[in-house]
């Protein structure tokens, strides 16, 4: 009877000073709970009105709106008159690792106020792990949703080949069908988003188990030696390092869905395709007989360069990652001339 | 091999049981001699050649010092073993910071010299080795200690892995004795070990790491920051480099008592200081004895010694002279020992003032004792002014200490001084409060209970409770971040 009572006093304990711990690292903004959930229409969504921190490559400190996207908000309807400009893209774009100020967003924001005279507002819709045939369907499905004159989509060469991209497999997606774009909400049906949905209740409450779930997902990417065993642990290859992008010996044609997705962005006024990396000249040539013609990102990385500025280098955590302050600063004010100089706002 | 990583963890279970199974004093010390060693190759093999080398020269030297008849020879053996020892951390340490500043002086008088730079790594610890190395032999050298007749227990005090690369600065009159009779540790000691562990883990990651995140990145690249953030990155450093260092002295005081081994204690509560001089007896204890003891105390008397001839009136008189010189020049000499660079001896400097003026001008000489005794609303407001006025000048003068360069401290100061808001100054300032709530809670639960180790006064299953949730979180932060490491390990 003694050791029951021990144990259950043992348990008690250890549940409690768990929750107290768990609220702690919340104030502390150590380890914040999860702050997406997997929508049935949209698949992987943030919370509204969520406030997290990020460290991985630099420090982030920021949040999301009452409609549920990161940074400042807007209603769906522009009651204002002020232009609105969409960005719809990956992690890049997302930008876990500058807080908001820093963002090329706001560059945009101030640079098009200024010459436009009107009041403009950027709106961040990425998303992490996306690529295109994602980021069409959440385009159309919700992004567009908020009256806008002008949509950024950022692609990549492994964006255009989602084939080659080990991504979210919770996203809904656009394809071809019979020449028209389809989208297909099947992800819903699936085991991993049945699991998901189980789980979301405790993650997005509690940052405890937040962080058992940041080490089985670094446990999916191959990490869990390298954290047990230091210096002692068997050497990685760099394709197992990375553990997100299939490796590839040639250049793939584009596919059917993706042509498909491209003409039918290309056909819209209000979109302009902007390449985030360099990109194949098979890709180029594919799409711009698709009459998109879409701004190119790299001339910018290589002026960073040449002024001795590595685009995705954080001094700090010593790692290559996404985009750094400096670097937003440049592709801001690169947008934002762009948009003026193409006359995309007219 | 870093504390706060999982290998260590593995190391620590596995030297642990070896340990445990071996049943002799002589064994015990060669299998801890031989981890010890592992554990510094670990970091890099080629210095243990110079900890063999520091060990031989010290025992040959200590057994040297007995043995000589004049006070004369016994002189000159203490400077062979001075030598060696501020030969070894000078050359690593500070060649290349005096090199610098040769060139710079003799450029302003025009003459130009080759740059004299040489590309070496600071050993690992090699500060603490040389100062436990050094009280071995100055502790000889005023025959307080008797010379020990083992090399395997001298290497072994030389190297003994839970305090070799971040102290505590043990004196060889405590440590050499115990590790002579190397015991097994009794039950109790393998509980209150474990607790200082658990305790000393959560200081180190959840609260120094964490918070010594948000200060890398904002000292990193402080212009990316508005006022109320670089003040948080200000008050977290204070947090960081506190929970960090009494977190790694709790953590190897738990590790020795694993072993049997009583441990200096090196932290006491002193963010709880309500002046200088009692913040330099709770913090770092062992590096402040050793600079009272084998600095501080000879410098006094010897500018005593040249006062007296002044012919001042009285001994008060001689002492305002003597305690200002000697504390301003000891912790100079304090702070060139952090690190070769300004920032450390303004920050040395800064404390030789704050000590200098608080016993000139108020408290004259008085003793405060490190126990609060609170007796009516005027000694609570005296307490939190004491505290405030206490802990705001400690925080400056650790802005010097984290900083990257002086014109960075100016940079700092500056914008604090212009405010500016930001957006996110509330988060900031939630953030702050958090990490000192957590640090001021712990410091208070130490001081109320009056020992490290406030988990045993707790029913069993309780502790057990507590140290199982928070090395359970513990373990779960450190394997998804990036291990840092202990801000006293470039010492």
């Amino acid at each position: 009877m003694r050791g029951l009572c021990a144990a259950l006093i043992f348990v008690t304990t250890a549940l409690a000073v768990g929750l107290a711990l768990d609220a702690w690292l919340q104030a502390a903004e150590i380890q914040s709970p999860l702050e997406t959930y997997i929508d049935p229409i949209y698949g992987p969504s943030y919370y509204p009105g969520r406030s997290f921190s990020r460290f991985h490559e630099s420090f982030f400190l920021g949040g999301t709106n009452a409609w549920g996207y990161l940074g400042e908000g807007r209603p769906e309807r522009n009651e204002t008159d002020e232009v609105r400009i969409l960005l719809v893209g990956d992690s890049f774009v997302l930008g876990h690792t500058v807080f908001e100020r820093h963002h090329f967003k706001r560059v945009m924001e101030r640079e098009l106020s200024a010459a436009l005279g009107r009041r403009t507002a950027v709106l961040n819709f990425a998303r992490a792990d996306f690529n295109l045939w994602n980021m069409h369907r959440y385009y159309c499905d919700f992004a567009s949703r908020w009256d806008h004159d002008l949509a950024l989509l950022f692609v990549g060469e492994s964006d255009l080949v989602p084939s080659r991209q080990v991504g979210s497999a919770l996203y809904p997606f656009s394809y071809a069908s019979a020449d028209t774009v389809a989208a297909d909400y099947s992800f819903r049906a699936s085991r991993q988003f049945h699991q998901a949905k189980r789980l979301e209740p405790l993650l997005s409450r509690l940052a405890v188990p937040r962080l058992a779930f940041n080490l089985y997902k670094l446990g999916l990417r191959g990490k869990t030696a390298g954290i047990l065993f230091g210096k002692l642990a068997p050497a990685r290859t760099a394709d197992a390092e990375d553990g997100r992008t299939r490796a590839v010996a040639a250049v793939e044609p584009l596919s059917a869905h993706s042509r498909v997705i491209l003409r039918d962005l290309a056909r819209d006024r209000r979109v302009l395709l902007v390449y985030k990396e360099p990109i194949d000249d098979t890709y180029r040539a594919a799409i711009d007989s698709l009459g998109a013609h879409p701004f190119d990102l790299v001339p910018i990385f290589t002026g960073l360069r040449a002024r001795g500025v590595e685009p995705r280098w954080w001094p700090v955590t010593r790692k290559l990652g996404h985009w750094n302050q400096q670097t937003h600063q440049d592709i801001g004010r690169a947008l934002a001339r762009v948009v003026l100089d193409r006359k995309l706002l007219d | 091999m870093l504390f706060n990583s999982f290998i260590f963890v593995f190391f620590l279970a596995f030297v642990w049981i070896g340990y445990l199974l071996l049943r002799a004093p002589r064994p015990r010390a060669v299998w801890l001699l031989a981890a010890s060693y592992a554990f510094y190759a670990y970091w890099d093999w080629r210095f243990c050649s110079l900890l063999v080398g520091l060990t031989l020269v010290d025992f040959s030297v200590g057994r040297a010092l007995h043995a000589a008849a004049t006070v004369r020879r016994r002189k000159q053996w203490l400077a062979v073993s001075l030598a060696a020892n501020l030969g070894v951390l000078g050359f690593f340490k500070y060649f290349n910071f005096f090199a610098a500043g040769a060139q710079a002086a003799l450029a302003a008088f025009g003459l130009e010299l080759d740059r004299a730079h040489v590309s070496i790594i600071l050993p690992l610890g090699i500060s603490f080795v040389t100062f436990r190395s050094l009280t071995y032999t100055i502790d000889l050298y005023r025959r307080r200690i008797e010379p020990t007749r083992s090399l395997l227990d001298y290497a072994l005090f030389i190297a003994f892995f839970p305090i070799l690369v971040a102290g505590p600065i043990e004196r060889a009159g405590n440590l050499l004795p115990q590790l002579a009779r190397l015991r097994a540790p009794s039950r109790r000691e393998i509980g209150a070990g474990l607790v200082l562990i658990c305790l000393g883990y959560f200081k180190k990651v959840l609260i120094g790491d964490a918070a010594g995140r948000i200060v890398d990145h904002i000292f990193g690249q402080p212009e990316l920051y508005y006022s109320p953030e670089l003040l948080a990155a200000v008050i977290l450093f204070w947090i960081q480099i506190y929970a960090d260092f009494a977190g790694y002295s709790d953590i190897a005081r738990g590790i020795g008592k694993l072993f049997g081994v009583n441990l200096a204690v090196n932290f006491e509560q002193p963010y709880l200081s309500r002046s200088f001089s009692e913040f330099w007896r709770r913090w770092h204890i062992s590096l402040s004895t050793w600079i009272w003891d084998y600095l501080f105390n000879p410098l006094v008397a010897a500018v005593l010694r040249r006062v007296a001839n002044w012919r001042f009136a009285s001994v008060q008189a001689e002492m305002r002279i003597a305690y200002p010189v000697a504390a301003i020049v000891t912790m100079l000499l304090c702070g060139l020992w952090h690190g070769a660079g300004l920032t450390f001896i303004v920050w040395g400097g800064l404390h030789g003032l704050y000590l200098s003026g608080e016993r000139l001008f108020v408290y004259r000489g008085k003793s405060i004792p490190l126990r609060w005794r609170l007796r009516g609303p005027r000694s609570v407001v005296r307490l939190v002014l004491g505290l405030a006025a206490t802990q705001v000048l400690v925080m400056f003068a650790w802005l010097f200490f984290r900083a990257e360069n002086l014109a960075q401290v100016g940079y700092f100061l500056d914008q604090i001084v212009h405010w500016q808001g930001s957006e996110l100054s509330g988060r900031f300032a939630a953030i702050t409060a958090s990490f000192m709530g957590m640090m001021v809670f712990l410091d208070l639960l130490e001081y109320k209970t009056g020992t490290h180790a406030w988990l045993l006064k707790l029913r069993p299953a309780v502790a057990a409770g507590v140290c199982i949730a928070a090395m359970a979180v513990v373990a779960l932060y450190l394997a998804t971040v990036d291990p840092m490491p202990f801000v006293y390990f470039q010492f």
